[in-house]
């Protein structure tokens, strides 16, 4: 399985980068390949590809504000999060999609 | 080479003795005050306290994380707080780890963002997270300046 993702939060400082990196360590963990593009106080980072997008089985974003860009998933199955939520339960998530896939 | 730790400041309060979150909060910022990173205290202080109020910055693990990009930050620093008892921070969540981030507005240089950014993602390893409560406060902060040569 293949995740995409981009992350955002309110301040860009913190969460941003801790609910990217949960998603990542979860995708670690469990063998699946994560890309997940940061949009924070200081830019955007990570800037996920065409082949990356076009070759995930899910794109997870989060929804504390909103994501520039979104009309590069059109078509994609999206799953939308709040950026606490993933940073809690990106485990969960991983293993709740990895059914669904 | 740069010295990259001057990018951002670290700063600790080791035995925060409070019984609420705003307290404990409110002790990390004096010790910013204290070595003259803010610009205006109080006003600070609201602003975090604001973006405390427009979400609760709990991250699991007994961490608050409160934070805030405010004109009345001089320096960008991280505050470091461990307190005494946990309080609760936000429903039925309690902290007795403050990690308070302090950026200032403007300019192009975002060296510090890059950091604070690195700093946040290590939060979410276990490992680190052991080594911040294990450690002793200078061990804490010599920590934290290792990691930002890291990134």
């Amino acid at each position: 399985m293949k995740i995409v993702g981009v992350t955002s939060c309110p301040s860009g400082v913190a969460h941003t980068y801790m609910a990217a990196e949960a998603l990542q360590k979860a995708g670690k963990d469990k063998g699946i390949e994560v890309h997940i593009e940061t949009q924070g106080a200081s830019g955007a980072d990570d800037t996920l590809t065409k082949d990356q997008i076009s070759a995930a089985d899910f794109v997870v974003l989060t929804n504390d504000t909103s994501i520039r860009g979104t009309d590069r998933f059109k078509g994609k199955k999206v799953v939308q999060m709040s950026a606490t939520k993933i940073i809690e339960k990106a485990d969960a998530l991983m293993n709740k999609l990895e059914k669904m896939a | 080479m740069e010295n990259v730790a001057s990018f951002v400041n670290i700063v600790t309060a080791f035995d925060i003795d409070a019984n609420s979150k705003e307290e404990a909060i409110e002790q990390v910022i004096n010790k910013l005050s204290e070595s003259g990173k803010l610009v205006d205290r109080e006003k600070f202080q609201k602003d975090v306290f604001g973006r405390e109020a427009e979400l609760p910055t709990y991250i699991g693990y007994g961490f608050g994380l409160p934070h805030s990009q405010s004109d009345f930050v001089k320096k960008a620093t991280i505050g470091i707080g461990k307190l005494r008892r946990p309080v609760v921070w936000t429903e039925d969540k309690e902290a007795d780890f403050i990690f308070l981030i302090a950026v200032p507005h403007g300019g192009k240089e975002n060296m510090h963002l890059k950091i604070l950014a690195n700093l946040a993602r290590l939060l979410m390893h276990e490992d680190f997270r052991e080594k911040l409560r294990s450690l002793p406060e200078k061990g804490v902060r010599e920590l934290l300046r290792d990691s930002q040569n890291l990134s």
